[in-house]
């Protein structure tokens, strides 16, 4: 028995509006365009947070999804165009700190209990969705080292990593990477995914995402994951952010590229995919991601080599994507990347020293890696006694450390 | 550095062996100048229904767009139309020059209008002569001024058809302390002079800021900037004060204008002063006051409340009013920005005493910020460049000291302190004082700081002085400067800055040590920090 009936899904895709001076328009003028598109449409646009929030209504399948996408965004240009405006799908403004994402609604699930364990279950497989999308190398001044700087950012607290769940002992709460959402449109929701810059892209990502979690949602283990299933889930968060497509997670103990992962949860979902009226060949461009290991994000690194200013890069940027096609384009033509390597005990030890300079707040090494706190404690103890850092305890300032 | 934002009227593709080496296409832009960012204010006036043309190199024709389409333009490509006229020198001493030479880098079509020169209430026009790709003319100051003319003098050149473009040439009695006005082609600057300091404020952004701080004998600008990177004058390097008037910080587009720059006892002062908010009656004042014969700044910020205008009375208005309605929140601050030293192990760090302890602040995350309501107790902050040897003490009222916030960017690092805020009342006002020293070598212990300057001496070896706060006064009255084998011990004295309190200075020479020699110094116990 599936948890989800009627299978459906959806997305809440926020996409900035720019006009020519290449300003991001506010919420204000953003609200007004969306009730535009809501009465044209029949579709539940608002916006969220200076963007318009595409809602694409309840689907049941791929072409029903595809189709309301671009009846959707070719509408959206043409209105943003009568003022001069153009539609930025980006997950990050290079020059601006703000993160967009395209949440994939997973419908319909109404047993809440069942969706804290999917949730905890889902864990394992979010950071793999969060590679595919990753969209946003370039954040706020900020690049080059993430793929998805708004994964490892946590878009501002709305897409975090989540506390292991139980139905019985846990409150309600929101902003996970992945979560029930019953309290409105009974989904469940997966929120780590970048903002995608290709219409064709979203679809066939909201409808894998989909499929998988329906897939998982006929095989609920009433299971919590154990100490070190939930470590790599974190470690593979950040591997995910770091290197999008060329990341290597760590798959009980073992490493595996993460395109490997992908490849296996689109064989295991082949059935539900089916349901939403799919097959693996239908998703093209998500193949060629996994085949090549590339991801979006390694379009805006190709790009930005040539535009060094945030500002500049952002003028190209925005006139690049605006046309929907760019990104399917560069999966063509994208070269295959090589995979990184598995982070092992001396990479995560490097990245969470990385974070110490003089006077550091030992919390700050909380953001490295989204440990808790047990093993960064762990991770802090074993710098300590390496001599790498010095760790000054105040009675008002709380935890020191200071790179030796 | 601004760079333009335009319009795309028109965009050609360049022929077939323009295709660079890497496969990139060659395309050449035309466009409408719209503004200047990062400000987005207006592009100059003489760019007004100008049609320019850049030339890009794209993968794909599609990055640069469009007839409609914005393109944003480096500072690089920017210059020629944003800065076209320059004049060398800019500064001339001790005598009038014997030449100026003008040199337009961008005119519009056909041929350039006649510049004109002004002086001492005469002018002398004339026209420009095409040179290489660019134009440029001479002109004989003496021939202006007369030939017995003496320092000082002002030049100013405009260009036909330039409207609102001026820059000039200063003429100075000599080498020393005092205040002149600059016109560069970025705008004009107040340029403040010491034995130790040369510095430039900007008083068109920020309610003046410092954008520029040399210390002279090692041609080091403590406030410098990749030029390469769109920014605002005081974004990426300098000194600029902030007034959080409600939430928002409004001195930053705030202009300032009534300048007086004047020689005072052993000391230059320059104060402005101009609108925050007209309407509210509430002002700005800064002073600068720069000590001839000390590496040492004073700089005064002031916010006066005065009587609001008049408004027409709303049906709101005939609510009954209670007091706190007149109360607005002010917060003072400030933000000083650096070009940032980081390798991983050591950079750009902040020092300040916290309590009884060496508070060191050194970002090792890009974009981190430091906000910890960790208040600097005694009321200085040293932030170190150690690889370049760059340090610059801020020290400010020890009984009301700021909080420290502090910010890492790719190419920048911050000292941004905060005062708590305040009630900001009808008729008053608040305000914070600073004294800066800016040099190349520290010390900072948690019973004190100091920073330390050398210059060449007019017979020959080393000048030598620092600037320090201590707690309870210096452990010891006295410091030392060395310089190679030379050695020199000086008084440490007590001077009160009106504002900021005590700081303690010294100054030595250290005969026979050139510039070449590596600088040290200590200070009331307080020895140097080591650099590498």
């Amino acid at each position: 028995m599936n948890v989800f009936e009627p299978r459906t899904f959806s997305t809440d895709w926020e996409v900035m509006v720019l006009d020519r001076l290449q300003r991001c328009l506010g919420t204000q003028q953003c609200d007004a365009l969306a009730g535009a598109l809501r009465a044209d449409l029949d579709l539940p646009i608002h916006t969220d947070d200076d963007t318009v929030e595409f809602g694409l209504g309840i689907n049941h399948s791929l072409d029903e999804f595809w189709q309301r996408t671009k009846r959707a965004t070719d509408r959206a240009a043409e209105l943003v165009g009568q003022f001069d405006c153009d539609l930025f799908p980006a997950a990050a403004h290079p020059a601006r700190w703000h993160f967009n994402a395209s949440h994939v609604h997973v419908g319909s699930i109404h047993d809440e209990r069942a969706g804290i364990h999917l949730e905890n279950q889902l864990m394992r497989h979010t950071p793999a969705f969060a590679a595919m999308a990753a969209n946003s190398p370039f954040a706020d001044f900020r690049g080059g080292r993430f793929k998805s700087y708004r994964v490892r950012h946590l878009a501002h607290h709305c897409t975090c990593p989540p506390s292991v769940r139980d139905p019985e002992v846990s409150q309600w709460t929101w902003g996970g990477d992945a979560m029930p959402k019953i309290y409105g449109v009974p989904t469940m929701e997966v929120r780590i995914i970048d903002c995608a810059s290709s219409r064709r892209l979203l679809a066939e990502m909201a409808t894998f995402i989909a499929a998988f979690v329906h897939h998982q949602g006929a095989r609920i283990r009433r299971r919590r994951p154990t100490r070190q299933q939930y470590h790599e889930n974190l470690t593979n968060r950040w591997s995910a952010a770091r290197f999008g497509m060329q990341a290597v997670f760590l798959w009980d103990g073992r490493p595996r590229p993460v395109a490997d992962v992908l490849d296996e949860m689109l064989d295991q979902c082949a059935d539900d995919l089916a349901e939403l009226g799919a097959k693996r060949g239908d998703l093209g461009l998500v193949e060629r991601m996994i085949r090549k290991r590339v991801c979006q994000a390694d379009f805006v690194i190709e790009l930005a080599r040539r535009y060094d200013d945030p500002r500049r890069l952002t003028s190209a940027y925005a006139k690049l994507i605006r046309h929907w096609d760019v990104i399917d384009e560069y999966l063509d033509r994208a070269p295959t990347l090589e995979p990184a390597e598995a982070p092992d005990e001396q990479a995560i030890l490097d990245e969470h020293l990385a974070f110490v300079g003089e006077g550091t707040h030992s919390y700050h090494l909380r953001e490295a890696m989204c440990y808790p706190a047990g093993a960064t404690e762990r991770i802090i103890e074993q710098m300590v006694r390496g001599g790498l850092v010095r760790r000054e305890v105040t009675t008002s300032r709380g935890t020191l450390l200071h790179r030796v | 550095m601004n760079a333009l934002l335009g319009k795309i009227t028109k965009v050609r593709k360049l022929a077939g062996r323009k295709t660079t080496p890497d496969g990139l296409r060659r395309l050449e832009v035309s466009f409408k100048p719209v503004c200047v960012m990062p400000s987005r204010l207006k592009a100059p006036a003489w760019l007004k229904d100008e049609q320019l043309k850049v030339t890009h190199e794209v993968a794909d024709a599609r990055e640069v767009g469009g007839v409609g389409d914005s393109i944003v333009l480096t500072p690089g490509e920017s210059a020629r139309w944003l800065r076209p006229l320059a004049v060398d020198p800019p500064v001339a001493r001790g005598a009038v020059p014997s030449r100026i030479r003008l040199t337009l880098r961008w005119w519009k079509k056909g041929r350039p209008g006649e510049y004109t020169v002004r002086a001492a209430g005469r002018r002398r026009t004339g026209r420009f002569v095409r040179r290489g790709g660019v134009y440029t003319a001479t002109v004989a100051p003496r021939e202006l001024l007369g030939p017995a003319a003496a320092p000082p003098a002002d030049l100013e050149v405009t260009v036909k058809g330039f409207d609102g473009l001026t820059v000039g040439c200063a003429v100075l009695p000599g080498a020393g302390p005092g205040h002149y006005r600059l016109r560069t082609a970025g705008g004009p600057r107040d340029r403040l002079e010491s034995h130790w300091y040369s510095l430039d404020v900007c008083a068109t952004r920020g309610g003046g800021g410092i954008c520029r701080l040399v210390e002279t004998a090692r041609d080091t600008d403590h406030f410098r900037r990749d030029e390469e990177l769109i920014g605002g004058v005081f974004d990426y390097g300098g000194h600029v004060d902030v007034v959080e008037l409600g939430w928002r910080d409004r001195l930053r587009d705030v202009s300032v204008s009534s300048a007086t720059g004047q020689r005072e006892a052993e000391a230059t002062r320059l104060c402005l002063a101009g609108p925050i908010d007209e309407p509210a009656g509430i002002h700005t004042t800064v002073d600068y006051t720069l000590f001839d014969d000390l590496p040492l700044l004073l700089l005064h910020r002031r916010v006066l409340r005065g009587k609001a205008k008049k408004k027409d009375e709303k049906p709101d208005d005939r609510r009954p009013k209670e007091p706190v309605e007149k109360m607005t929140r002010v917060r003072l601050g400030f933000r000083a920005a650096y070009l940032v030293e980081a390798n991983g192990r050591w950079g750009s760090r902040i020092l300040s005493a916290d309590g009884d302890r060496l508070a060191a602040v050194r970002h090792a995350q890009i974009h981190a910020w430091f906000w910890n309501r960790w208040r600097l107790t005694d009321g200085w902050a040293v932030m170190e460049h150690p690889g370049r040897r760059e340090c610059m003490l801020y020290v400010t009222d020890a009984a009301s000291p700021p909080v420290l916030g502090a910010w890492r960017g790719r190419q920048v690092v911050t000292l941004e302190p905060r005062w708590p805020a305040q009630p900001l009342r009808p008729q008053g006002g608040a305000g914070l004082a600073l004294g800066i020293c800016a040099g190349e070598v520290c010390g900072a212990h948690v019973g004190g700081a100091w920073v330390a300057a050398r210059r060449p001496a007019a017979d020959g070896g080393l000048s030598c002085a620092l600037v320090g706060r201590f707690r309870n006064g210096p452990a010891e009255p006295a410091a030392e400067f060395r310089a190679g084998d030379a050695v020199a011990p000086a008084e440490l004295r007590r001077l009160v800055l009106p504002g900021v309190g005590s700081v303690h200075v010294a100054e030595a020479r250290l005969g026979g040590a050139t510039m070449n020699d590596r600088f040290d110094a200590t200070a009331g116990g307080v020895p140097a920090r080591r650099q590498p």
